[in-house]
């Protein structure tokens, strides 16, 4: 090979050399970053379905309360109702025993 | 002889044109550099064509990520809001559960108040009802009848709250 020829050589190696670094140094980091959005995502689809599972344990934690909320209402009902006959029973007894002369 | 003077004439011509083949082969580059020039545009190309395909992954990994983002954000809004919705219903609960517990005592009061009251009643009317000599001298024996052996033998004997007649034949 002649001078020029192995000087042309020269130069078309460091030209490819240039080129495939150049397309190193963007692809890389380009990559990279891809890499991190991906992560990124597969955390926030992580978050998404704790989320979706947190609220299905609320909402079903909520209607086991409203539920019984309502038993212990008419529980409550019942024992005023109870209570209140009572007292009208007093008040009549009470009556009765002034009658009596208690 | 005519004829070959003007042969020799064209030979002299051609000569004179046969240096300019070798510089036309020289100006045309080696094979290998159009190889290397073919595979550095082939790389750009395939570079770009890379380059093109990723930033749009990219861009649709981001614009998915936005989107989950927004939706943990509403997601995580709205727990927090069941989650306060929860606390509340369980208060409520709580202050229910107590006012049983109230009403509960209550009515054991009011039972016991009732049950009090009624015996007083029945003592009243026990009292009221009695004979006179029985009921200022309660418990003790009046002698209502004699068969010999026998003596019947009455009182007034407590019984819860109240009291009951009772007729015994004792023998003497």
């Amino acid at each position: 090979m002649s001078r020029r020829g192995r000087l042309g050589a020269v130069v078309a190696a460091i030209l490819v050399s240039l080129v495939a670094a150049g397309i190193l140094a963007w692809a890389l980091p380009a990559a990279h970053a891809r890499t991190q959005r991906e992560q990124a995502g597969l955390v926030l689809q992580r978050q998404r379905a704790a989320s979706a599972s947190q609220m299905s344990n609320l909402t079903s934690q909520g209607s086991a309360v409203q539920a019984q909320i309502t038993a212990q209402q008419a529980k409550n009902a019942k024992l005023q109702k109870q209570v209140r006959g009572q007292r009208r029973q007093i008040a009549a007894l009470k009556k009765q025993v002034r009658s009596l002369g208690g | 002889m005519m004829y070959t003077v003007a042969t020799m004439s064209t030979t002299t011509d051609l000569a004179a044109e046969l240096p300019a083949a070798p510089a036309s082969r020289a100006a045309r580059p080696p094979a290998w550099v159009v190889a290397v020039v073919l595979v550095v545009a082939v790389g750009l190309v395939a570079a770009a064509a890379w380059a093109t395909s990723e930033a749009s992954s990219s861009r649709r990994i981001a614009a998915a990520n936005a989107a989950l983002r927004e939706t943990v954000a509403r997601s995580q809004t709205a727990a927090a809001a069941a989650q306060q919705t929860l606390g509340t219903l369980q208060d409520q609960l709580g202050r229910l559960q107590h006012a049983e517990g109230q009403m509960r005592a209550a009515a054991k009061g009011n039972a016991k108040q009732i049950a009090a009251l009624n015996a007083k009643i029945k003592k009243l009317k026990a009292a009221q009802e009695a004979p006179a000599a029985s009921a200022s001298d309660t418990g003790s024996s009046v002698v209502v009848g004699t068969i010999s052996p026998w003596v019947r033998v009455c009182y007034w004997k407590p019984n819860g709250g109240g009291y009951t007649y009772v007729c015994e034949m004792h023998h003497v």
